[in-house]
């Protein structure tokens, strides 16, 4: 796993000055926000929804050790093998093994992000596995050696044009100009290596102890070839993942597609229990569960952040974050952006590379809102600011002393009121129309990457009064 | 935290069912994209088939084996319109899906559908392999009026009395699609470009009546 730095505040700045990338950032994350509204709208009991959604995942969290063994008891009755990998690495020399045994020379995937969190495909490529991705965002960020900037539209920062030009010199494509001619080029080129892989590697939604059965949702059908024609079929899942029962299904298939792409349903959801049975004639002969825990039997026993395990993967906190709006997923330095990629982050990469995220956040809550299983993220992210305060990050020694001296004098009623007007006053002379005001340093720090807002002309306390 | 079995949580909440079963189903796959054509008889459920397989211009077609598609005399009534129906390879996986790639229109039976979703349900079995309704450009399933059940609640049940439930158990709601450039919906990116359903009312033969 990569130790750099995440450089957010650096990052964002250059993603700022993309004006391309800022305009498929905003008409992208604001369809998806109007289609959840939409779908979300049209079922009165969504609250509840979410409150079930949240139980069910507590409840697993809370009994975790005995649906995981059910989960592989279930999974082995149905012909399949279960791998426990501690880390990442393990899980990679697993799956190479699991390849190098059945003889695979190419492997075809579905987008996992539990696959790029552990950097399986160039480990495949150097173990001589020629990998493709076949989500066609993901063959598309493959071919250009980028990484997802969306947990669902892994290339919402690319244009069609950029796309053509990359087909066009990675594949040899004619010129093609329109999503659709596009698609239907990737499709030819996809179906090739669908008929030639010998082994299919999926993420894994969820999966059910109860049956042994891993369930993917998706739209595109990719994930429904790699589970059909290949002869070996490896799913790998963060073991946060599981639910107890098939009936738990259908609560996340009321939450999960609404949340993640504002659809009522995916075109297709697929549970697989086992390889094939006997006398079928698709489906694959060996299946593979890889469990991976990666830090979070770590997470799952910090009792301020266990709660993030909760997280389906939906995106609707990234549609939603005017942080995330404008920086795109690319900021974040890792697979997981966003409110959750901001608080996760440096629980899985450690403070010292990932302290800066939880500071990527106004706390506006937003993504508390829409958040299907309700997980706290203005909590978590304060929590890990507490943290990397703590750990001597994220605060200059000035603003330390900026603080220090507000608190000081705000402590009294008299000095709260005092420095609300001087301030006032201050702000108010120097304000100009239409844009946040200019200060000098040290203030300028403090605003370069804030707006402050306009100000009022009286103080809420002054209206108090002459209401009362 | 431990091994011991915990108690289960209790039932979850109970959604709205204030819908027409039929009319919500309809609503849900259409709105997907999908397409659907009601049929009174196997009569006219043939007929369909034939203007379908006519629409989309197919020569060969995929079929699952099924009382309910030998029923409707699926072969015979397709190949009245010139669609061969081929057999696939049994042993060679390549062999198998480069036939299966080539064939314009896959056949099947949907054993279940959920009206919440407007979703068919799809279980895999020996004679029922999954790449029908996959690897063609056009998927075609007859949905008996009976399959229906109001929500995934109803199904989940049926797929468990099983005890282990089949290989592969696929919803579907209309056809393959991404948005993936541009955020600009595409039918067909992997499978089918298209998906009809046949709402068989009644399975009974119109002479019979």
């Amino acid at each position: 796993m990569s130790t750099a730095r995440v450089d957010f505040l650096g990052r964002s700045k250059e993603l700022l000055q993309d004006q391309a990338l800022q305009i498929a950032l905003r008409r992208g994350m604001s369809r998806f926000r109007s289609l959840r509204r939409e779908v979300v709208g049209e079922v009165p009991e969504w609250e509840a929804l979410r409150t079930r959604a949240r139980e069910i995942k507590i409840h697993t969290l809370k009994h975790l050790p005995y649906y995981l063994r059910l989960l592989e008891e279930r999974v082995q009755a149905a012909g399949g093998v279960v791998h426990w990998a501690q880390d990442g690495s393990e899980a990679r020399e697993i799956i190479l093994d699991i390849a190098r045994r059945g003889g695979v020379q190419a492997a075809i995937k579905s987008k996992s992000m539990t696959t790029e969190e552990i950097e399986l495909n160039a480990f495949l490529e150097a173990g001589g596995i020629r990998v493709t991705e076949s989500d066609l965002g993901e063959f598309i960020l493959q071919l250009s050696g980028d990484h997802p900037s969306h947990f669902v539209v892994p290339v919402v920062h690319k244009s069609k044009e950029e796309i053509g030009a990359l087909f066009r010199e990675e594949l040899g494509a004619p010129e093609l100009r329109e999503p659709e001619q596009l698609t239907r080029f990737a499709r030819q080129v996809l179906r090739e290596r669908f008929l030639a892989a010998e082994m299919g590697i999926t993420g894994a939604n969820f999966a059910v102890a109860q049956t042994g059965t891993i369930v993917i949702v998706e739209n595109e059908g990719n994930a429904r070839l790699v589970t059909t024609l290949p002869r070996i079929h490896v799913a790998v899942m963060g073991i946060e993942k599981v639910v107890p029962t098939l009936e738990d299904l259908a609560v996340m298939f009321r939450i999960l597609p609404r949340s993640a792409t504002g659809q009522r349903i995916t075109s297709y959801i697929s549970l697989i229990t086992g390889p094939k049975r006997l006398g079928e004639r698709d489906g694959p002969e060996e299946f593979h569960l890889v469990l991976l825990d990666n830090g979070r039997t770590r997470i799952l026993a910090d009792p301020e952040m266990w709660e993030a395990l909760c997280c389906i993967r939906c995106g609707a906190c990234l549609n939603i974050c005017p942080v995330f709006e404008r920086t795109g997923g690319h900021a974040y330095g890792w697979v997981y952006s966003g409110p959750i990629g901001a608080a996760i982050t440096p629980l899985y990469r450690g403070l010292e590379a990932a302290g800066e995220l939880p500071f990527a956040s106004s706390l506006c809550g937003a993504c508390v809102e829409v958040c299907p299983v309700k997980i706290d993220l203005v909590r978590l992210l304060l929590v890990m600011r507490r943290r990397a305060v703590d750990a001597g990050q994220g605060v200059g020694s000035l603003e330390r002393l900026g603080f220090a001296l507000w608190g000081l004098v705000t402590r009294s009623p008299l000095g709260y009121r005092v420095l609300g007007r001087l301030g006032r006053f201050a702000l108010r002379s120097i304000a100009q129309p239409e844009r946040s005001p200019r200060l000098p340093f040290p203030f300028s720090q403090w605003l370069e990457s804030r707006d402050l807002p306009p100000l009022p002309k009286r103080a809420f306390r002054e209206r108090w009064r002459r209401l009362g | 935290m431990g091994f011991a079995p915990p108690t289960p949580l209790p039932a979850g909440p109970a959604i709205r069912r204030d819908w027409d079963i039929e009319a919500r189903f309809i609503e849900g796959f259409t709105r997907a994209g999908g397409v659907i054509y009601r049929a009174g008889s196997i009569e006219e459920a043939g007929k369909i088939l034939q203007e379908i397989a006519r629409e989309v211009r197919a020569a060969r077609a995929a079929r699952w084996a099924s009382p309910l598609l030998d029923l409707l005399q699926v072969d015979a009534v397709l190949a009245a319109v010139g669609v061969n129906i081929v057999s696939l390879p049994a042993d060679d996986r390549e062999l198998y899906g480069k036939e299966l790639d080539s064939v314009h229109m896959g056949i099947t039976e949907a054993e279940h559908a959920i009206a919440e979703t407007g979703t068919i349900v799809l279980l895999a079995d020996p004679g029922r392999p999954r790449a029908v309704s996959l690897l063609p450009r056009v998927h075609v399933a007859v949905l008996p009026r009976e399959a229906l059940l109001p929500t995934f609640e109803d199904l989940f049940p049926r797929l468990a009395s099983r005890g282990i439930p089949p290989s592969a158990v696929t919803f579907i709601t209309g056809p393959s699609r991404t948005a993936d450039i541009e955020m600009t919906p595409v039918m067909g990116v992997h499978g089918p470009q298209a998906v009809y359903i046949i709402l068989l009312e009644s399975s009974s033969s119109s002479q019979a009546r």
